[in-house]
């Protein structure tokens, strides 16, 4: 038996774990196109703002690989499948033999394609290289920066530069910062919060070029109006690496398609992560949540059966938790009411006070009694309860339902009567 | 493996159990000087009541481990040495993933250090709980698993997230 992981990240990390748990023996080979054993992606804004060092961002000690016995090759960007051959190739011309594969090649950000989008300050925020990049930069003396883009990323990357101590403004295209994570009103009390904090927005704005000769020099966004930069990030989402993989045999939608043992449609072959796409359980859907615990869930249970048992995935789940200057939020699920749902059983129970000069506000959505998602800013304490109960799909009785107004465990303990 | 086993029906809600872990966790282990740390020690074990109930809540060391899959420092790890899942207090950085996905509520945030702790089945002290040492009623008892799937309760969270 020779397993072959593609990509070390949280899904390949994890994949490798539970297979060693079963497995001692086989032969593990971890191929990965960058250069650095596991760590996590998540972090490198944390690594830019200052807060860790780099040597904080690898997810397992050094002598991970050696206790684990695996064979990791750094720098083996996977081009080829022959699924026939049960072969894969790399650019350079290497190949490997496996006897089950798991591709857990994630997902890449989507560039810009604007005039100037080439000038060595422009950077998409992925990989701990270019957090490296980004960090030369700012210690070069950057001082005013410009993010275009309002999602997650967009804001984690505008925050650690705002901590470092940069003059920085947001471009954002729609009406709303964080519209896939957060309902707008959870969205104008975070953006609030981040702008007496310093950070400026401009919504509803288009980066139309970015202007320079050989460096940066500022952002155009109306013919006659120009934003100095000198320095941009672009955050505008991620697009997982399936496309990578046409011509191969693969059945790819949105992502790599799999069956509920997360196996694609080529046998021998499974998929994890954010290169996947999964049932989402409470959206009702198949699309990618690309986030860290659906990929290391995802991991794990394709390494269990890559082993030989029979897991089933339930399925994947819409969730995330932002933490800035004190100010935490947290949604999973549904977030939103759409407009033509509103007249069916949909309802809601939004909340919003104040706490010593903090808001506090959350934001339950129901469809009947079953609890299909939440966002919750300030007081995030009973988050885990909540999300357990949507993951639960259960009719909660009125007095449940009255609960989950209280604090954390109240819940917790009110449900196991 | 040794679990925390709860009887929430002897428990009186007197919140001893608080306060020992609270204890137990602090520099001196003292409640005396305890009072006067300057970071306060934090409990990691939670007296709620609903409707009659008491049950003092801690982590249930899960074994799909939600917390563990959350993580996205790898601070919250299974702890080779005893299996038990434990939280890596240098590499957390108070990202509050984890706080997220637990379903019992039991992951504490730490304001002052902006990092989270949780039951660590008390690690400083031999791996003999203070909670269960403190509890006058013994609701909280530290026994073998196959005795707790036997006396313990099934609840509503235990059976939907198939724990234990
Ligand atoms: C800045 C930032 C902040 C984030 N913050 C959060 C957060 O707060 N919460 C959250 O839930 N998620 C967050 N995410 C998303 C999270 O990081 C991803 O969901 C997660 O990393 C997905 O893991 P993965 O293993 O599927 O793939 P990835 O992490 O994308 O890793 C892909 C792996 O495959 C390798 N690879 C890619 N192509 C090839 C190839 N052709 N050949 C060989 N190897 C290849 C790469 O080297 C890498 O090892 C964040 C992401 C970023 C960039
Ligand atoms: S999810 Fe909560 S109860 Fe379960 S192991 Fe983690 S901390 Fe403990
Ligand atoms: S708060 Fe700490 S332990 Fe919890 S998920 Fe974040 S880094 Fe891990």
């Amino acid at each position: 038996m020779s397993y072959i992981i593609v990509g070390n990240s949280a899904a390949g990390l994890f994949a490798i774990e539970e297979i060693r748990r079963h497995d001692t023996k086989s032969e593990i080979i971890v191929l990965t196109a960058e250069q650095e054993p596991s760590y996590s992606r998540c972090l490198i804004t944390y690594f830019l703002a200052g807060e860790i060092p780099a040597s904080q961002l690898y997810l397992r000690d050094v002598d991970f690989a050696a206790r684990l016995n695996l064979t990791v090759v750094y720098g083996a960007e996977v081009t080829e499948i022959d699924s026939a051959h049960q072969i894969v190739r790399s650019a350079d011309g290497r190949e490997w033999h496996y006897s089950k594969l798991l591709l857990a090649m994630g997902a890449l950000a989507n560039k810009l394609s604007i005039l100037g989008d080439d000038l060595p300050e422009v950077f998409t925020l992925r990989t701990m290289r270019d957090a490296l990049a980004i960090n030369n930069i700012l210690e070069q003396g950057a001082r005013k920066a410009i993010v275009i883009g309002g999602g997650l990323v967009s804001l984690k990357s505008a925050y650690a530069l705002r901590k470092r101590g940069l003059e920085v403004t947001v471009l954002v295209s729609s009406g709303q910062i964080l519209s896939q994570m957060l309902d707008a009103k959870a969205a104008d009390i975070i953006q609030e919060h981040l702008r007496a904090n310093g950070l400026r927005f401009l919504l509803e704005t288009e980066a139309q070029a970015i202007t320079g000769q050989n460096h940066v020099q500022g952002v155009l966004i109306a013919p006659e109006t120009e934003l100095d930069a000198d320095l941009v990030i672009v955050g505008k989402g991620v697009r997982p690496n399936s496309e990578k993989l046409r011509g191969f045999g693969f059945n790819i939608g949105l992502g790599l398609q799999v069956d509920s043992y997360l196996e694609t449609n080529i046998s021998n072959i499974y998929a994890a992560g954010d290169i996947t796409e999964t049932w989402d359980f409470v959206r009702q859907k198949f699309t990618v949540n690309a986030t860290w615990p659906n990929a290391t869930t995802q991991g794990r249970i394709a390494g269990a059966n890559m082993y030989g048992r029979q897991e089933v995935y339930l399925g994947s789940l819409g969730l995330n938790s932002v933490d800035f200057f004190g100010l935490s939020a947290m949604s999973a699920g549904i977030t939103k009411l759409l407009k033509k749902e509103a007249h069916e059983d949909w309802s809601q129970t939004e909340n919003l006070k104040m706490l010593g000069g903090l808001p506090i506000y959350r934001n339950l959505i129901w469809q009947g009694d079953v609890l299909k998602g939440f966002v919750l800013v300030g007081d995030t304490s009973q988050c885990g309860v909540l999300t357990a109960l949507v993951k639960a799909g259960q009719p909660l009785t009125q007095t449940q339902k009255n609960l989950t107004k209280g604090k954390r465990g109240t819940l917790a303990v009110g449900m196991m009567k | 493996m040794r679990q925390i086993l709860v009887r929430s029906e002897y428990c009186l809600g007197c919140k001893s159990c608080e306060l020992a872990c609270a204890v137990a966790h602090s520099t001196s282990k003292t409640l005396f000087e305890a009072i006067n740390e300057p970071m306060p020690p934090q409990k990691r074990v939670f007296v709620e009541s609903s409707g009659g109930l008491n049950f003092p809540l801690q982590c249930r060391q899960c074994l799909d481990s939600p917390c563990v899959h959350a993580c996205m420092s790898g601070a919250m790890q299974f702890d080779r040495a005893t299996g038990l899942i434990q939280v890596d207090e240098h590499k957390c950085v108070g990202c509050l993933m984890c706080v997220m996905v637990c379903p019992f509520g039991v992951i504490a945030e730490l304001p002052d250090t902006h990092r989270v702790a949780k039951c660590d089945r008390c690690q400083d002290l031999d791996y003999d709980p203070a909670c269960v040492a403190a509890c006058p009623t013994k609701a909280l008892e530290f026994v073998e698993v196959r005795e707790f799937a036997h006396s313990g309760r099934q609840t509503f969270l235990d059976q939907m997230k198939g724990v234990n």
